[in-house]
Order: structure tokens, then C-alpha cells, then sequence
């Protein structure tokens, strides 16, 4: 009964992190334009925090560069549970068009556990709030 | 400075989308996921090598398949234009979210020729058949031979066959 | 003994992973030091596996702010190591892309730069009046961001005759609201308190430090590759290089909203006077060669160095994106100034560290032996 309740305000008001893990700022700016008049997504209740101990689900964009990744994971441990990560774009699903660079992990899913994927290059912002709702409803229940 | 623009914006229609409550429309032209088209594919694989993401891979076992992996495409439609039988095009849908990433795959399979020689592939049906085409102009400069090993064989047996007719040649 | 405050790589104010430490003497900053290859992939090790077109898509996504101007950049040196001529139209919707990309570049450079100021309701109301120029983007190439619109010897879409009077009323309408910007951002007594007199890097520190773009301009170094070396359609359309002397934040703010009219004004001569005919060059074979692109991004100079070997794959490929340059000079910006400053100074060269962090590791000590190396290039094809 609780727990259901506290499922629910985490469905309703999830907030968010945004992790940058050597992307092309492609996937960041749509990240951030979800946030804004257009798309909204405040709506939901979504809001954006700059902590990960305020999080509940954190996006992460880019392929996971070798030099990010130590502090990737310790930003991931920071989170409180329950957590879920959310990679926005195809090279944080699979390294998409940086696959064979020297210098990356190919894809998030390698270095920490991954909820959801959210495809494009870089997604619309629509596309960016139907994945999270997406994720939300299996992570969370309907 | 922005309070006499907020008071304009009160007075209009609010700015924020309804999506996803309502649908939007994209644009003509616009690049989403990649779908195959049943009838046009030959299964050449000229997409999979021009792509610069590596998203699609061509199998061999049982028929030619192509699995286009969305996951890694890059939305650039190179596939779409290198293709010269419009069979993949890049659709209007851009609401692609997975759970697995695995599932995020389009297929396409063709039935195949089998090499006599080995067993192995030669190529897809539908290609042969645009082969066969192609070289009907000069199917008179090409030995009888030949042109039936193009269709039987595939380039190994055929590089071997070759490689047998020289060396009974020059030994007999 | 002074105080040594670490900043990120992962940190608030920060989009993107870099790392800074300052060292404090009370609340003063006395040295500073910026580590920014957190974003470093290695593209240009992966370029040489690619051919030409796919080195395109790749390039593209050097940085997504700027994903017309790295893709033409690298097509231009193409073009100059295999000697092909581009078609005028090409040229044209080029141009027209450019500009495009610096309205909304520098749209969204306000707004980031009005939300470091705390200026919350600044970055709502810009980044609405950028949704616009998205659109357009959207329309002409079928997507948001990575346009995918260049290829080797010329373009890949064409801009459609009929939709060029809309594009046009859609521009006509951007000039009152760059004004609230413009206004907002000159006459605000607390923006103006905020940006006047802080960050300052002097014409001499610029000089020395070779920054690019807008942040040059701000500090009264007028250089300008659009019209210094003119490059796709520049050579036939007039525009004026704002430039200031005072080189605090300010006058970088002041700077990026005058390139906003100039891009406005580029966009619709270009438009009217767009001429017919093909958008792509003809590619008969590749010669062995060299070659190199230089462009004005909207944060300044990018070059791209291309070396063919007469294959489909290019030998060596290099690029230096104008972040490079500009980011060792937020040093001299950030000694004096305060704590509260730093995010502001930071976000007001508009730095790209995806860009840069692609060229090898910076090594602060180093610096400024790299960016002579880039002089020689620059003297030697400019
Ligand atoms: S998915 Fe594409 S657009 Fe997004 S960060 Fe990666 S390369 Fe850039
Ligand atoms: S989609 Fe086109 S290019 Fe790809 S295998 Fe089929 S016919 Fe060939
Ligand atoms: S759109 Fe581009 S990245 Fe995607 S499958 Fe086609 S060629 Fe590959």
C-alpha cells in the first residue's frame, strides 16, 4: 500500500539528472529543450536537478568515454534507491557512430545498468518524453 | 524587460504543445526509423556497406537477412540513397524507445541461391535475377560456360573452377 | 595559504564534463586551471577507417551545436584536397545553413548564458523564440539537430522554391524579439551589474592567447573568416563585423546580439538571390592531395585538414574547433574576479568541450607551443 504510494509520486514527479558522458551535445540540448515552453516537461511533474542525491532517474547521453567512466559509476552510486537510467541517443545505447573509437565504452549499459533506451540521433523532445514516460510505466507499474 | 512580454503572452494562446495527449505532425522529408520495403529489396547489401554507423549487418544461414539495428543508426539516410530500388526509406515515426535494445531491430530476409560447388551463398534470389538482366546485353561475349557457372556457383567455387580449367589446360 | 576549490567534471553548472580548480585568497580567484578532455573519444583515429560520406556523419557529430559547420568544414578541405568545384546553389543553401545554425547557436548561448545569471525567466523566452529556427532546421533538412545536408562537392537536399517566402516572413518576425533580447541584455540594471566590468580578457591577453571568434571580437581583435576568407556564398553577400573594444562579459553578450541581426540580414539576401541549378558536383576520381577548410562557426574559427592518399579513405584527417583556442583564455578572464563569477565567465566564451576534447589531451603548460603550431597551418594556407 505505501509502497504503491511512493510508486506513484515517483511516476508522477520523477527527478531528473542529466549526465553528459562525452556526447555531441546533440542529445543534451534536446534534453534541456524538453524542459522548456514548447515541450514542457514540467508538466509531469519532471524537474531537473543538478544533484544525484535529489535524483530518481538519471539520463545519460554519449558513448562513456574512458575518462568518464570512473566518475560515471560514482555518480551512479550517489543516486539513492530506487534509481533508473534512462540513455538518451544511440550512442549511449551503443556507442552508435562512434563504435571502434578508441577512447569509449560503447554504450552506458557497460559501465552501469540501463532501465531504458530512448533511439534517435539525437531524439526529438518528444521522442525524449516518450521514452521517459515509457520508462516510468515499467519501471514504476501503470 | 520581460514583463510587458508576459503580459503579451497571457493574452495568447498558451505555446506548450499538448503532446503526447495530442499527436504532432513532422515535417515532409523528415528522417525516422528505417523501414524495408517487402517488394523492392533485392538483398544486395549496398546499404549495409555505405552505413557509417554500422547499424545494419547482412547474415548468410539459412535465407539473406539484413537486420537493421536502430539502435545504432544515425538517422542519415544514406542507406536511402544509396539504395537504387527505393526499398529502404526512412519513415516518419520518431517515438523509439526500448526497454532492451535488442528489440530495437527492422528485418529483412531473402530467399537465397546455393553454390553446387560448396553449399555456401552466391547471393540473393531477386539479385541473381537482376544480374541475369544486366548481362543479357553481353551475354553473347561471355563464354557459355562462364554464364552458367555466374548462376550456379559462387565466387570461391568459381575462382577454384578457374583455377582447374587453367591448370588441365596447360598440363594436358 | 590559498584555497583550492575543484569544479566538476560533473557539477551544476557545468553541461557538459570538465574540470576546473581555482585557488582563492579569500573570495578572489588567483589561478585557475581548466581540464576539459573528459568528452575526448578519439574521431579523428576512427576517421581514417571511414570513407569520405561516412567521415560526414561522423564529423557531424563532433558537436551537435555546430552540426552544419564541422561537416562543411571537413567538405570544404575535401573539396580543396580532390579539387572539386562546387555548384553555386550549393554554395548558397550552405550559406543559408550556416546562418541558421548561428541564430540558433546564438540563441541558445543567450539562454544559457541568462540562466548562469539566475535569470531563469530569460532562458524560458529565448529558447521559445529558438524553437522557430529549429523548425526551419527541421523543414530544409528533415531533422533538429545533425542536418545531414552535406556532402563531398555540394549539398543533399535543396531548399524548396516555395517555401522560401515563408522562411522569409519567419526571419522578419525574428528582429523584434532579438530587439527584447537586445534591450533586456543592454539596459537591465541587474543584468548590466552583473556583466559590465567582469571577466575581462584584454586586447593584448587576446592577442597573445589567439582567441577566436566572438570572444576575440568582444576584446577588439577583428577577425572574421566569413569575410577575410571568404568561403561557400560569403563573397556575394554585404554584412558588417560587429566589434567591441571592452572585452568584458558585456561586450561578448553585446557582440553575439549583433551577429544576430548580421545573420538575419545574411539569411534573407542569400534567400532572395539564391540562384538555379545543381546542388552537386560530379566526383570523377580521387587525386592524391592535400587540403584544408577554414569556416567561421559561431564560436569562431574551425579548420579541418584533410590528406588523400587517392582512396576512398582519407589518410589523416585533423581538426581544431575554435573552443580550443578560446578556452585557455578563460584564465586571464577568471584571475581577479569572484566565485559567483566563474559560471557566467565560463558559459560567456561559449565554450564547447565536446569539440575540443576530441583533439588530443590539453596540456595547460603547453598551450601555447600547440596554437603556434595552428599559426603555422593558418599563415601557411590562409
Ligand atoms: S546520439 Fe547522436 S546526437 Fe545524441 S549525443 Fe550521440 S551522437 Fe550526438
Ligand atoms: S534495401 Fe536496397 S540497398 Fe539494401 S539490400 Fe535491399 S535493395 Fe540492396
Ligand atoms: S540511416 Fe544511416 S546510420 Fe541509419 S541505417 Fe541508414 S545508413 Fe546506417
Amino acid at each position: 500500500m505505501l509502497e504503491g504510494l511512493k510508486n506513484l509520486c515517483r511516476k508522477k514527479s520523477p527527478w531528473l539528472m542529466h549526465f553528459n558522458t562525452g556526447s555531441c551535445n546533440g542529445c543534451d540540448i534536446e534534453i534541456i529543450d524538453a524542459l522548456t515552453p514548447r515541450y514542457d516537461a514540467e508538466r509531469f511533474g519532471a524537474v531537473l536537478k543538478g544533484s544525484p542525491r535529489h535524483a530518481d532517474v538519471m539520463l545519460v547521453t554519449g558513448p562513456v568515454t574512458k575518462q568518464v567512466k570512473p566518475r560515471l559509476k560514482r555518480v551512479h552510486a550517489q543516486m539513492p534507491e530506487p534509481k533508473a537510467v534512462i540513455a538518451v541517443g544511440n550512442c549511449a545505447a551503443t556507442g552508435g557512430v562512434f563504435k571502434g573509437c578508441y577512447s569509449i565504452e560503447n554504450g552506458v549499459d557497460n559501465v552501469i545498468p540501463v532501465a531504458a533506451y530512448v533511439h534517435g540521433c539525437p531524439p526529438k523532445p518528444e521522442a525524449i518524453l516518450f521514452g521517459a514516460v515509457t520508462a516510468l510505466n515499467a519501471l514504476f507499474g501503470d | 524587460m520581460f514583463a510587458l512580454e508576459a503580459l503579451k503572452m497571457l493574452l495568447k494562446k498558451p505555446f506548450t504543445w499538448k503532446y503526447p495527449f495530442e499527436p504532432i505532425e513532422v515535417p515532409e522529408g523528415f528522417r525516422g526509423k528505417p523501414e524495408y520495403d517487402e517488394e523492392n529489396c533485392i538483398g544486395c547489401g549496398a546499404c549495409a556497406a555505405v552505413c557509417p554507423a554500422e547499424a545494419i549487418t547482412v547474415t548468410e544461414d539459412a535465407k539473406v537477412v539484413l537486420t537493421l539495428s536502430y539502435a545504432d543508426c544515425t538517422f542519415c539516410a544514406d542507406c536511402e540513397k544509396a539504395c537504387q530500388w527505393d526499398a529502404i526509406t526512412l519513415s516518419k515515426e520518431f517515438e523509439l524507445a526500448t526497454l532492451d535494445k535488442s528489440q530495437a531491430i527492422v528485418q529483412i530476409e531473402r530467399e537465397k541461391n546455393v553454390c553446387e560447388g560448396c553449399g555456401g551463398t552466391i547471393s540473393a534470389v531477386e539479385q541473381m535475377d537482376w544480374i541475369k538482366e544486366e548481362i543479357s546485353e553481353i551475354k553473347d561475349n561471355i563464354p557459355a560456360d562462364d554464364l552458367e557457372a555466374i548462376t550456379k556457383l559462387c565466387p570461391e567455387c568459381r575462382r577454384d573452377k578457374a583455377a582447374e580449367n587453367i591448370i588441365s589446360e596447360v598440363y594436358s | 595559504m590559498a584555497l583550492k576549490i575543484p569544479i566538476g567534471p560533473q557539477h551544476p553548472a557545468l553541461k557538459e564534463p570538465t574540470n576546473f580548480s581555482v585557488e582563492l585568497d579569500g573570495e578572489e580567484i588567483v589561478d585557475a586551471y581548466v581540464k576539459p578532455n573528459y568528452n575526448h573519444r578519439g574521431m579523428e583515429r576512427l576517421a581514417e577507417e571511414k570513407t569520405y560520406p561516412q567521415v560526414l556523419v561522423l564529423y557531424e557529430r563532433i558537436c551537435g551545436i555546430c552540426s552544419q559547420i564541422h561537416p562543411q568544414c571537413f567538405a570544404q578541405a575535401t573539396e580543396d584536397a580532390l579539387g572539386i568545384e562546387v555548384p553555386e546553389r550549393a554554395n548558397y543553401i550552405r550559406t543559408i545553413m550556416c546562418e541558421l545554425e548561428r541564430v540558433h547557436s546564438h540563441l541558445l548561448w543567450a539562454g544559457v548564458g541568462a540562466h548562469e545569471l539566475g535569470f531563469d525567466t530569460g532562458l524560458m523566452y529565448l529558447w521559445r523564440d529558438r524553437e522557430a529556427v529549429m523548425d526551419i532546421l527541421e523543414m530544409i533538412s528533415g531533422n533538429r539537430v545533425n542536418y545531414k545536408m552535406n556532402t563531398i562537392g555540394g549539398v543533399r537536399r535543396d531548399i524548396d522554391e516555395r517555401k522560401i517566402p515563408m522562411l522569409l516572413e519567419a526571419l522578419d518576425a525574428y528582429v523584434p524579439q532579438v530587439d527584447l533580447y537586445a534591450n533586456a541584455f543592454t539596459k537591465d540594471p541587474t543584468l548590466r551589474a552583473r556583466l559590465e566590468g567582469s571577466g575581462i580578457l584584454t586586447r593584448k591577453e587576446a592577442d597573445e592567447l589567439c582567441v577566436a571568434g566572438p570572444t576575440a571580437r568582444a576584446s577588439g581583435r577583428d577577425v572574421e573568416v566569413r569575410r577575410d576568407d571568404p568561403y561557400a556564398a560569403y563573397e556575394e553577400v554585404d554584412f558588417e563585423v560587429p566589434v567591441v573594444d571592452d572585452g568584458d562579459i558585456m561586450a561578448r553578450a553585446v557582440v553575439r546580439l549583433l551577429e544576430l541581426y548580421q545573420s538575419i540580414n545574411i539569411l534573407k539576401q542569400a534567400l532572395k538571390n539564391i540562384p538555379e541549378g545543381p546542388i552537386q558536383a560530379d566526383i570523377d576520381e580521387i587525386p592524391e592531395g592535400e587540403g584544408v577548410g577554414r569556416i567561421e562557426a559561431p564560436r569562431g574559427e574551425v579548420i579541418h585538414y584533410v590528406r588523400s592518399d587517392g582512396s576512398w579513405y582519407p589518410e589523416r584527417t585533423k581538426v581544431r574547433a575554435p573552443s580550443y583556442v578560446n578556452i585557455p583564455a578563460l584564465i586571464p578572464m577568471l584571475i581577479g574576479d569572484t566565485v559567483a563569477e566563474i559560471p557566467i565567465t565560463v558559459a560567456s566564451i561559449d565554450p564547447c568541450w565536446s569539440c575540443t576534447a576530441r583533439v588530443a589531451i590539453v596540456d595547460t603548460n603547453k598551450k601555447t607551443e600547440k596554437i603556434m603550431t595552428f599559426e603555422e597551418i593558418r599563415s601557411h594556407y590562409g
